[in-house]
């Protein structure tokens, strides 16, 4: 017997995996540019930029003619940056299709998981690079108002800013395929980044062990990278008086063993986000 | 393809060890309308799910069109329309843009999900609401637009689960009339339902399943050749005293009856309709005066329930 006409129809035009990646990325952008969230944030930057700018000139303080050293003022604010905005358009990503029901719209369709996983991590990191994109360039525009130059050092922060974004963001697509509330995904994933992951880089010194491993503290990059000369580790020792020192460490992470670990959080995380949500079960 | 939907030996264990679904076995033939049925519990919706692959099964084998819904389910699901529960919308997005959305998924040009998209709205009486967008829809809206989005690609498999459930009954009556539209088209379709009216309206085979087994399956009109007796309420005039219940008793096809109030009561009956419409010239012979005389509840219902309770 034949088949009905719109089997073949159908089958035949039905788009590649990499198109159909790009329209998910595409309505999911869309998502992000009408939701609150992306108003708060956009808030949040100026609020960051009005302060760093206007607080100093409040405060009567002498603001530096060195190019550098201004942008490094507004360059401090970018690791807290980049973790609101992995929080916010990475953090539920993937458990609010479950939570909102959305997936039993979207499942059905004839596209496979990994595809619209991956579209929506290309459309939270297009978000956070606009984000930046965004807040260097205001940033780069006052510092070039009041010092009357720029430097590019400021570019190299903003594309390091953007590897960590990329792993951030990574990190949270993760804990929200594991996650089976929206809020607990968000929560998990500001405190990770924000005080879990930063705690342990903080103790691991103390054992004289470097925590180049650790996905914030090859963050901080993004503000060393605008010291020059490149800070180096460090070691130093502290008198406990009765002719007794005791040694310790400050560890500063390299540029280029830091792009790495990003590159590893990206594909570890994708990769096992990607296998929990292609398991996921869409029940509720 | 002669069976669109295929499903064999299908088992789904839930994460407690619970067997929603027991090596299910279903056929839909090309072109039927198959009505889903059984209580609740019995494993409609896993089962749904599981061959719109968003369930895994835990054993068993689901086939569209030929194609494995496990091991191929893009290729699988290319022909298929389906409305699971009711679905929730993008918030942010118009009943338009969705479509545009689904349309573009599935290799639709812009211009023709505008086209259709347009009919389609029109059909479920979205009309007005094209370019508002969905967050604030009531639940019956978002199922009218659910029912909208199924059809949006001419599929010629649709699964629906309780397509009509939310809505209000003038909507009932449109949706129906939607699916009954479908009969003309080379269009199969299985849909889950607990209204038996609509599932006799618009079905033409139906498979009963409880405890996640199949009970039977089979034409609507065959299943109901099954069901021989059935009740006839009867409304009177006169009452219906005890010197006529031998007379009653004797009327060919006469069961038994039940007196259920002063001027009325309910006789089983078995027999074609000539001995039906007998049957009423005798009730008029006894002197009762009968005002209305009609079958009660629907044939389907009671081969439902029969086999319900067997199988329990
Ligand atoms: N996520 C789950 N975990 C455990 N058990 C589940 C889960 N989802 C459903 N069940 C159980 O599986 C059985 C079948 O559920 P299902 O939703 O398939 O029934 P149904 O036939 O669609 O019922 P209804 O007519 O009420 O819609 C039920 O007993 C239900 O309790
Ligand atoms: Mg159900």
């Amino acid at each position: 017997m034949m088949e009905a006409a719109s089997v073949v129809n159908n089958r035949e035009r039905l788009p590649s995996d990499l198109q159909q990646m790009v329209t998910v990325a595409k309505y999911d952008v869309l998502k992000h540019l009408r939701s609150k969230r992306l108003l708060g944030l956009v808030i949040l930057e100026a609020l960051l930029l009005g302060l760093t700018f206007a607080l100093p000139l409040l405060l009567g303080v002498d603001p530096t003619d060195d190019p550098a050293g201004y942008m490094s003022a507004f360059v401090s604010w970018v690791e807290i940056l980049v973790i609101i905005g992995a929080t916010m358009f990475a953090g539920d990503a993937i458990v609010s299709e479950f939570q909102s029901r959305t997936g039993y719209l979207l499942f059905p369709n004839p596209v496979k998981r990994s595809t619209i996983f991956v579209g929506k991590y290309l459309s939270t990191l297009g978000i956070i690079v606009l984000m930046l994109v965004v807040y260097y360039g205001v940033a780069a525009a006052l510092v070039f108002a009041m010092t009357g130059g720029g430097t590019l050092l400021s570019l190299y922060s903003m594309l390091l800013a953007c590897a960590y974004g990329a792993a951030a963001a990574a990190l949270g697509f993760l804990i929200s395929s594991v996650f089976k509330g929206s809020t607990g995904s968000l929560v998990l994933t500001f405190f990770t980044l924000f005080m879990i992951l930063p705690m342990i880089a903080q103790l691991l010194p103390a054992g004289s062990i470097k925590p180049w491993f650790v996905l914030t503290f090859c963050g901080h990059v993004i503000s060393y990278i605008m010291i020059s000369p490149y800070p180096t580790d460090l070691v130093d020792s502290i008198s406990l008086g009765n002719g007794e020192f005791m040694e310790y460490w400050t560890y500063y992470p390299d540029i280029g063993g830091s792009l790495a670990v990003m590159g590893g959080y990206v594909l570890i995380c994708l990769a096992l986000g990607m296998y929990l949500f292609r398991r996921k079960e869409m029940v509720s | 393809m002669d069976t669109p939907i295929r499903v064999h030996g299908l088992t789904k264990v839930y994460g407690g060890g619970f067997r929603a679904v027991d090596a299910l076995d279903l056929n839909v033939p090309r072109r039927s309308f198959m009505g889903f049925l059984g209580p609740n519990g019995a494993g409609k919706t896993t089962t749904i799910k599981i061959v719109t692959n968003m369930l895994s099964a835990t054993s068993g084998r689901a086939y569209i069109n030929g194609v494995s819904v496990m091991e191929d389910p893009k290729t699988a699901l290319a022909d298929v329309g389906a409305v699971v529960e009711t679905p929730e919308f993008y918030p942010y997005l118009t009943p338009m843009e969705t479509l545009h959305y689904l349309g573009e998924l599935r290799g639709l040009s812009s211009c023709e999900t505008t086209n259709r998209g347009r009919d389609l709205l029109d059909l479920v009486k979205l009309t007005d609401w094209r370019e508002k967008r969905v967050g604030k829809f009531s639940k019956g809206m978002k199922q009218r637009l659910a029912i909208a989005q199924a059809l949006l690609s001419q599929p010629s498999v649709i699964i629906l689960d309780e397509p009509t459930s939310g809505l209000d009954p003038r909507g009932m009556v449109e949706v129906r009339d939607i699916l009954k539209q479908l009969h003309k088209l080379d269009v199969t379709v299985l849909m889950s339902s607990h209204l038996l009216n609509e599932v006799q309206e618009i079905c033409t085979d139906v498979s009963l399943i409880n405890r996640g087994r199949l009970l039977r399956s089979g034409s609507v009109a065959d299943l109901l050749d099954e069901v021989k007796a059935r009740k006839i309420d009867v409304r009177t005039l006169r009452p219906l005293t005890p010197d006529m219940f031998d007379r009653l008793r004797a009327v060919p096809g006469v069961k038994g009856f039940a007196v259920t109030g002063d001027l009325s009561f309910s006789l089983d009956f078995e027999g074609e309709e000539d001995a039906q419409a007998r049957l009423l010239i005798e009730l008029q012979n006894l002197g009762l005066m009968v005002v209305s005389f009609k079958e009660s509840g629907l044939a389907l219902e009671s081969l439902y329930m029969s086999l319900i309770m067997e199988s329990r």
